[in-house]
């Protein structure tokens, strides 16, 4: 398959750049070019095969001191592009930046050429392995798998001379399947991404397997406040976006964040630690430089309990008076805005072991459903345990249904039950170790 | 080359079972407002196409932007789906539709001049922060887009359907010392601009709330008997039956083809659940999907026994089902996939009065955050709470979390009310990496024993 051509891409962004500059103060050029090959299996066998290509591009322009945005993949009337965001920008918010005059590329190394070569026969080839290994432990499990290699360029170009571009490459396995006995449903799913093809999807499968296998004994929980342990997955999928909230600039400018009066306070555990940290090569999350040509960088958010850092894009920063923190993501269609990159909370000191041996009764939480609806801002957190185990007298006993659990990110982590001494990739953007809440809210259906 | 020749040539002639085409354009513009500070005006012009092939029951599927070369983008994809199939392609039989379906709307949106919106908006604004000191902020949006899809298949189907709709969202966030709560009031029209006018006392209400929910305080976890206003039950028959319901999950799957088998009884008699896309105005409404199904209603449970599911040409072909035109992609880059449209529990003969002065102890919740399904399991958050109390309303709750198991909740839903109405703004259901709108409707509902997630 063709690889991407960043040539004729920075060929476009230069037309553009070239149609806008004289007219405006400033203007800026996000362009993008990508090459996403899915390999799918359904029901325990391949699905379908495609090919997506994309390609656009998107122009900020300040005049008259005012920001306008147009995007576009319809890349054969440029004009229409340049017009739009002079035209918007009578409307729009007053620039508070400067755009950068040369971009520094921080060295990262997230083109990983194994990805491009890997042939889409090898790929359909290891979906049906992992399904194969699954089903071989029981056939009863209707599997999903995928493989999906994603190649893509992002260019950036803007009127007072900073310029940039890097190719990103990633590689993600999927899989899991359903299993359901009676009127029980469980479903697994185990992925991983990075840059390269260097996952062992053997490893992967053999993961779903040990919790289809936990999972398969239904055991009944109290009602009452216990020992809660959030698994990697839990962390990142739980706990994490209530941090990602109270940290942006944004909610600290507008004063939404729960911890915007906490700055430079130890409100934690002095054993948490939240780093920002968007220069791990071979990490698909990842990025030399931001989606506005800021260098990436190592931003401890929370600093052994303390608030220590929000992060910020131009923008906000110039609104707030502080540095972008190199964090300013978009999509296409929308500005820069405060997003975080690699999330990695650091390990502790415990030992997994140690951790579940002190519980009398607790929880094992991986996954939860309905997490994202209660009151983000505020750190509350509260939703149905959807991949979840008992912990009895230190031992894993089985999984447990149609319990909730609850409490708030940010009063619960004041004073953590302990943190695990070792953090595991998760997806492609969080690194997390498990963390005990010595006590959480769960409760629990007590008859049908 | 006009479109329609261009497509139905490169249609022609291929070793393959099915092919079709879908050409895109869409138009979108958003103002968002930062506190009171306008922050973002954007305009996104999206062009692009796909190709999608049936071999032997494998698909193959190729989306791009640049629409030249569609010859070998349809040779490719045949290419693909000969690479998967080697069952057998069984696509439900539609009727073969040339048609143009063109915008219905009252008001062109385009021809809104931008500053009437920024202002209208500016208006909306001010509305919500001059109700109390105790607002911390608000994030407000206007967006408005118009989407031509072109479709074509080898079958000789052609179809072009120009989609409209408007959008209005003011979220408010209230603060007492470090206690944050929000509160949101959105409104939304397929067809007509004005419908966001003039809609200031809603916005001051959605500002009141927030600020009240600052007293309210964390419920107790628990069992509890519910009643849920009309936009949490219809969020609750979207999430815990129509996903359920939707023929891709059931297709393949033994255990669930037993589990969901027709006239199996899942309620009692008063519970209607339906599903279609020929209601108009709603966000989930069209006439023909994704596929060039035309849209229907489809009743999923009637008087409590399930009769039926939604489907899209090859999840009905397998199953031997007629297909309800559910296939829906959430623009050229996606394959359809079998989706909800608008979701609805009908009304049957109780009222919210009755219901409430029935109810000795037990949670009133009303409107809602986002919903989630596990299939057997839901969980949904509630944008504001009561205690009920002997029939009455008592002190207000916040955080609270409705969960339980479908099988059994729907059994537990003792009472619904005859006071249907459809959400408004409807919602956005994501599933397999796509998001779709959806329209959603019931009247107020009672369910005995829900989990209730607190502290």
């Amino acid at each position: 398959m063709a690889t991407v051509t960043a040539s004729s891409l920075t060929t476009l962004a230069e037309r553009i750049l070239d149609r806008a500059r004289g007219r405006v103060e400033q203007a800026e050029v996000y362009a993008f070019e990508s090459a996403d090959t899915p390999v799918d299996f359904e029901a325990n066998r391949l699905k379908s095969l495609e090919t997506k290509e994309a390609r656009g591009v998107a122009l900020r322009v300040v005049k008259d001191g005012r920001i306008g945005l147009a995007s576009t993949t319809k890349l054969d009337d440029l004009n229409q592009v340049v017009e739009t965001a002079i035209e918007l920008s009578a409307f729009g918010a007053e620039a508070k930046f400067e755009l950068p005059a040369s971009i520094a590329p921080t060295p990262v190394d997230l083109y990983d050429t194994s990805a491009e070569r890997i042939a889409v026969e090898q790929m359909t080839a290891l979906g049906q392995e992992m399904i194969n290994r699954v089903r071989a432990y029981d056939a009863d499990i209707l599997c999903q798998a995928g493989v999906h290699r994603h190649l893509g360029t992002t260019e950036l170009l803007n009127s007072r001379g900073g310029r940039g571009s890097y190719g990103k490459s990633s590689y993600t396995l999927v899989i899991g399947g359903q299993l359901i006995r009676g009127q029980d449903f469980l479903s697994i799913w185990e992925w991983e991404r990075k840059c390269g093809t260097g996952i062992d999807h053997r490893q992967l499968a053999d993961e779903a397997i040990r919790k289809f296998d936990l999972a398969k004994n239904v055991v009944p929980v109290t009602t009452r406040r216990m020992p809660v342990i959030f698994t990697p997955r839990g962390v990142a999928g739980v706990l994490l976006s209530r941090f990602g909230v109270a940290l942006s600039g944004k909610s600290v400018l507008q004063g939404s964040s729960a911890l915007s009066d906490k700055l430079g306070q130890q409100v934690f555990d002095p054993r948490l630690t939240l780093v920002d940290d968007s220069t791990r090569s071979g990490i698909p999350g990842s990025s030399p430089f931001d989606d506005e040509g800021i260098a990436t960088r190592r931003l401890p958010l929370i600093d052994r309990g303390t608030v220590a850092n929000c992060y910020y894009d131009l923008q906000t920063a110039g609104l707030a008076g502080k540095e972008s923190t190199g964090n300013g993501y978009r999509s296409p269609g929308s500005l820069p805005s405060p997003s975080t990159g690699v999330v990695m909370v650091e390990p502790g000191d415990q030992r997994l072991e140690a951790m579940l041996a002190g519980i009398e009764e607790g929880l094992l939480v991986e996954s939860m459903t309905g997490t994202f609806a209660g009151n983000i801002y505020s750190g509350d957190f509260s939703g149905n345990v959807h991949i979840g185990f008992k912990i009895e007298k230190g031992k894993l006993t089985g999984r447990v249904k149609d319990t909730m659990v609850a409490g708030n990110v940010f009063a619960d982590m004041k004073q953590l039950g302990g943190i695990s001494d070792v953090a595991e990739w998760v997806g492609g953007s969080v690194k997390a170790p498990h963390i005990l809440f010595a006590e959480l809210g769960v409760s629990t259906k007590t008859s049908a | 080359m006009e479109l329609r020749q261009q497509m139905e040539e490169v249609l022609r002639g291929h070793n393959a079972d099915y092919v079709e085409i879908r050409v895109e354009e869409t138009e979108s513009t958003h103002l968002s407002y930062r506190g009171k500070d306008f922050e973002e005006i954007g305009r996104t012009v999206d062009l692009g196409g796909c190709v999608r092939a049936a071999y032997k029951g494998g698909w193959g599927f190729v989306s791009f932007n640049n629409l030249a070369g569609l010859e070998e983008k349809v040779e490719m994809a045949v290419r693909q789906a000969r690479l998967v199939g080697k069952e057998t392609t069984q696509l439900a039989p539609v009727p073969v539709v040339v048609d143009v379906v063109p915008l219905a709307h009252k008001r062109d949106l385009l021809s809104v001049p931008l500053a009437d919106k920024k202002r209208l908006m500016d208006e909306y604004i001010d509305v919500a922060w001059s109700r109390s000191p105790k607002i911390q902020t608000t994030n407000a949006a206007y967006g408005d887009g118009r989407r031509q899809v072109t479709f074509a298949n080898n079958e000789g189907t052609f179809i072009t359907q120009e989609r409209s709709r408007v959008t209005v969202r003011v979220q408010v966030l209230a603060r007492e010392n470090g206690n944050v709560q929000q509160s949101r009031a959105a409104f939304s029209s397929m067809s007509d601009y004005d419908a966001m006018v003039g809609r200031h006392a809603e916005v001051a209400d959605a500002a009141d709330r927030a600020v009240a929910l600052l007293a309210a305080q964390p419920v107790t976890g628990g069992e509890y008997t519910v009643i849920c206003d009309p936009k949490l039950a219809a969020v609750f028959a979207h999430e815990a039956f129509g996903h359920l319901s939707e023929g891709d999950n059931v297709y393949e799957n033994e255990r669930l083809r037993e589990i969901m088998v027709l006239g199996r009884r899942f309620g009692g008699v008063h519970l209607n659940i339906a599903d279609g896309a020929d209601v108009a105005g709603q966000p989930g409404s069209f006439k023909y999907d994704d596929e060039g199904t035309p849209s229907r209603k489809t009743y999923l449970i009637k008087e409590g026994v399930l009769v039926g599911r939604l489907h899209s040409r090859e999840t009905a072909g397998k199953m031997g089902e007629a297909a309800t035109g559910n296939a829906r992609a959430q623009s050229y880059r996606h394959q359809p996939i079998v989706r909800m449209t608008n979701t609805c529990i009908e009304g049957a003969n109780s009222s919210f009065e009755e219901m409430l002065a029935d109810t000795k102890l037990g949670i009133f919740c009303k409107d809602w955050y986002g919903g989630q399904t596990t299939h057997e399991q839901f969980a949904f958050g509630c944008a504001e709470a009561w205690m009920i109390r002997d029939g009455k309303l008592a002190e207000p709750l916040r955080g609270t979390t409705l969960s339980g198991n479908l099988f059994s909740t729907l059994q537990n839903i003792d009472l619904i009310g005859c006071d249907f109405e459809w959400t408004e703004s409807g919602g956005n259901c994501g599933k397999g990496g796509q998001t779709a709108p959806v329209g959603q409707g019931s009247p107020y509902i009672r369910i005995q024993k829900a989990v209730v997630g607190g502290k």
